[in-house]
């Protein structure tokens, strides 16, 4: 479960990101996070993940508030940011050896998954290359696997279909909703709204660092007209903005 | 011509000046540049100055402007060599040049254009201070319109060099076929330039003072050099001619150059594709393995270490910086040492000052290897992610503490053993300085770490600019020096003996490294704990930091410009002469007194001592001040201002010496008059 209660941050008096932003993201769904580019949405994820501090208001992960004991909470999730460009220096399995390190991995429990996530995502034969050889695609599935080498509870992903061959992206569609239907979280931010649409159980619509609608697909279409497109309810609201 | 002159200015505009919203502060950034290699082009064309006379009388002038041009020339293709490759086939629009209609032959001689750019540097530094020197001092029309036209074409041969084999290299060997291979080399290559070039300037500054003497026997190395570029013979003549003949050696020249230029063209539309297409960023195995691999479950400090451990390694900017400055300087250091102590001498034994002094030098040289100052800058954008890790904060912080820690201790450990052997310190001298020096690494480390914390530069697509363009680096220096400078003065002021001296340099260091710990802790669980390390935040303090750091810079400038000119201008020798003692007060570490009674014998001569060697103190030309190394004469101090004697001697009785000569030579004959009676 992850919770922001009255959450704002700002980078300098005329750039509010984020403003009295309160969501609650139960377990046992997959929450789509959306909204146009500049709106707070990597704002919000970097909060949630310790890398940025809220100027005000508290994020709970799991009933962890991430400030007042972070090393617990970071436990209980698994990022994937928006850029999968990092740690290029290093070979894909020692970038997966070193995020096993960060999240304590015991050393049976590794080897196996790394296993079988690099078969999944057809990764086995390219982790011995160094992650700058890799292709954007191959960038993006080895830090998916760095992401869910610990088992984490929550999921965070932030554009993880970015740059994903088709296998690739049905492979992870389909565990998201394994995790979900297994009674935990998966949080993730896409500008694919066809995806949200055949993925999400909820979502959230953010713009200028509002919520503007938090709940279900059918709750948003009920508000506008029925029948209307994601894409066409979602324009329309981020317009009027 | 229309096409490659709008390619030339795109490729020049898309190397030089990255985004117009940055223009300004990159202009600063030049010129602050500009300045700093000022003093070095005034010193070389003041000693030019001072000689001219002995080199014009010795006609010397033609073979000293050739051997500057071929050793400009020779710089030019050892630098320019992996520049070259670099520029044509590794630069960020090649791969975008590549899919566009456009020949071979533009593409090349736009770049051809953009290193040129990169010669004229090369040249301003080595061969304008010469050219300048000897048109002033016995130019005519001819020199200057030939010096101008020779100086616009003087890079061309030699980049042709470099690109015809950056060309044949590129299409017919693997080896370079790797950027990150051409920039390691490339980094090592200037590293090694720069240590060769520094041995002969020095010793031409040296000997400016008995210029012919230094010339004639570097003069033959200089023509042989000058044999390897026959053109710079045509340069020379076509410059110094002075006559309408000499019109004829300036086309010659200029038709060869351009004629190197036409093979390099003509070469490059026939290879250059070959070389440049299927070129990759890294190494690639055509075969990876796949299934078992050897992991193993590691603390998580020592992770972060290995992680770093291995950045370091494979990133060309920072083994160059790092790991290479970590093994060179001590090595070079001690090389240089032990050819200037002639194989050892023994220091004074249980002194304080010596104790102090050697801890502030070996924790210096220690810390150059820049790892800690750059830990979480060397990370660029990755360094926010290591905020989400469930890793303590003192985990993440001694993770990253490890690698620069390892390397200082290398780098003093390859300094005390040699140390110990050619200084042949006493047992307590030397169990001393080891454990305060070690206590004085561990905490400049630990500053330097503290600092990249506060104001880290993430924000890089080269590597090396956040290991050379970061002042994080300079500060840790800056107070290292003063931190461990300040107790060496308060031993010296306080005149402590050797324990009072050594148990208060240990509490101090002491004090330094829990002070060190307590800022790295406090700031390290800020970043790692909450706070965080985001891009953004870090961005609005590191465009301030931007500001004071040119502020920094053009400071540090004008502070050694003034130096050197409070040096040259306002500094004089002054002799007081008590009823026991001649005092010499002159500038900083230049003074020195000796008693009247140890004057063996006094005498005037008309010739300037030849100096083999400065030991400390100023020299520019035939003024000198300070101690020196004299041929014949062994060690002792020289107060000289110019060429033109009388020159007055003062032997003592210890064997060593002091040498005067003023502007004024009535000064020096009453001088010698003066002591000449003390003479036994």
């Amino acid at each position: 479960m992850i919770e922001f209660s009255d959450v704002s941050k700002s980078f300098g008096p005329s750039k509010i990101a984020v403003d009295h932003l309160s969501l609650t993201v139960n377990d046992g769904e997959i929450f789509g996070f959306l909204g146009p580019n500049g709106a707070g949405k990597t704002t919000s994820i970097k909060m949630m993940t310790g890398i940025l501090k809220p100027d005000s208001g508290r994020i709970k992960i799991n009933g962890i508030d991430i400030a007042e004991n972070p090393i617990e909470a970071k436990k209980q999730f698994g990022y994937v940011p928006d850029s999968p460009d990092q740690f290029l220096r290093l070979k894909g399995i020692e970038y997966l050896d070193f995020m096993a390190d960060m999240y304590d991995v015991p050393l049976e429990l590794r080897e196996e998954r790394i296993k079988k996530f690099s078969d999944e995502f057809e990764m086995s034969t390219a982790l011995g290359n160094t992650i700058q050889s890799y292709s954007h695609g191959m960038r993006q599935k080895i830090v998916i696997i760095g992401a869910l080498l610990h088992d984490p509870a929550v999921w965070i992903l932030d554009e993880p279909l970015t740059g994903l061959d088709p296998k690739s992206a049905y492979t992870l569609k389909q565990r998201m909703r394994q995790h979900a239907d297994a009674h935990k979280t998966v949080f993730f931010s896409t500008h694919v709204l066809e995806v949200v649409e055949n993925l999400c159980d909820h979502v959230a619509i953010i713009d200028h660092g509002h919520i503007l609608f938090a709940g279900s697909l059918e709750e948003l279409k009920e508000q506008h007209k029925g029948d209307e497109s994601l894409e066409k309810i979602f324009l329309e609201m981020t317009d009027h903005e | 011509m229309n096409k490659y002159l709008t390619l030339a200015r795109v490729l020049i505009r898309n190397g030089a000046m990255p985004g117009r919203s940055e223009n300004r502060r990159e202009k600063t950034v030049v010129l602050v540049v500009i300045l700093a290699f000022l003093p070095v082009l005034c010193m070389e064309a003041a000693s030019l100055w001072n000689a001219y006379g002995t080199i014009a009388a010795s006609h010397l002038t033609g073979a000293v402007l050739a051997g500057q041009m071929a050793a400009c020339c020779i710089a030019m293709i050892l630098l320019g060599i992996l520049y070259v490759i670099s520029t044509y086939y590794f630069s960020d629009d090649t791969l975008s040049l590549l899919t566009m209609p456009i020949p071979s032959h533009r593409i090349l001689a736009a770049k051809f254009t953009v290193v040129l750019l990169f010669q004229y540097w090369l040249e301003a530094l080595i061969v304008l201070p010469a050219f300048l020197v000897f048109g002033i001092r016995g130019g005519g029309f001819f020199y200057w319109i030939s010096a101008i036209l020779v100086m616009v074409a003087l890079p061309l041969i030699p980049t042709a060099i470099c690109s015809i084999v950056s060309v044949l290299i590129m299409a017919f060997s693997h080896f370079f076929r790797n950027k990150d291979r051409v920039k390691f080399f490339a980094g090592l290559i200037a590293i090694l330039v720069a240590v060769g070039i520094t041995i002969p300037l020095e010793k031409l500054s040296d000997h400016s003072g008995s210029a012919a003497q230094a010339l004639s026997s570097s003069g033959s190395a200089m023509k042989k050099a000058a044999m390897l570029f026959p053109s710079d013979y045509l340069a020379v003549k076509a410059v110094f001619g002075g006559t309408a003949v000499s019109l004829l050696w300036l086309a010659a020249f200029l038709l060869l150059s351009a004629a190197a230029v036409a093979v390099f063209l003509f070469l490059g539309n026939k290879l250059y594709l070959r070389g440049v297409i299927g070129l990759s960023q890294s190494n690639v195995k055509a075969k990876s393995r796949g299934g078992h691999f050897q992991l193993k479950k590691r603390r998580p400090a020592f992770a972060v270490a290995r992680k770093d451990w291995r950045l370091i390694c494979r990133t060309p900017a920072y083994s160059l910086n790092c790991l290479l400055g970590a093994f060179l300087v001590p090595v070079i250091l001690i090389v240089v040492l032990a050819f200037t102590l002639h194989g050892g001498v023994t220091i004074p034994r249980g002194n304080i000052m010596v104790i102090s002094l050697s801890v502030l030098f070996l924790a210096l040289i220690s810390t150059t290897n820049v790892v800690s100052p750059t830990a979480i800058s060397r990370d660029g954008r990755d360094a926010t992610l290591a905020c989400m890790f469930p890793v303590r904060p003192a985990d993440q912080i001694f993770g990253k503490l490890l690698p620069g820690l390892g390397l200082s201790f290398a780098s003093l450990l390859i300094m005390v053993i040699p140390l110990c052997i050619l200084l042949r310190p006493d047992s307590f001298t030397a169990v001393s300085v080891c454990i305060l020096s070690a206590v004085a690494v561990v905490t400049f480390n630990m500053f330097g770490l503290f600092l990249d914390l506060v104001s880290p530069k993430l924000d890089w697509d080269d590597e090396t600019i956040a290991v050379k363009q970061n002042f994080n680096i300079a500060i840790a220096m800056f107070v290292m020096i003063v931190a461990l400078g300040l107790p060496a003065f308060l031993v010296y002021k306080l005149q402590l003996d050797l324990w009072g001296g050594v148990i208060f340099l240990l509490i101090y260091n002491l004090v330094l490294l829990a002070v060190a710990a307590w800022l790295l802790s406090w700031k390290g669980s800020m970043v790692y704990g909450s706070a965080g390390l985001a891009k953004k935040q870090v961005e609005k303090t590191a465009d301030r930091q931007k500001t004071i750091r040119i502020v920094i810079s053009v400071v540090v400038v004008a502070a050694i410009f003034g130096m050197i000119g409070w040096e040259m201008l306002f500094v004089h020798t002054d002799v007081k002469i008590t009823a026991s003692e001649v005092s010499v007060s002159a500038g900083i570490g230049e003074s020195s007194s000796f008693e009247l009674s140890q004057i063996h014998s006094v005498y005037l001569k008309d010739s300037l001592p030849q100096v083999d060697q400065k030991i400390v103190g100023f020299a520019s030309g035939a003024k000198m001040r300070g101690s020196f190394s004299v041929k014949g004469l062994g060690r002792g101090h020289l107060y000289t201002q110019n060429v033109k004697g009388p020159f007055l001697y003062i032997i003592l009785k210890d064997g060593s010496f002091t040498v005067f000569n003023f502007d004024d030579s009535g000064k020096t004959e009453n001088l010698y008059k003066t002591l000449k009676q003390y003479a036994k």
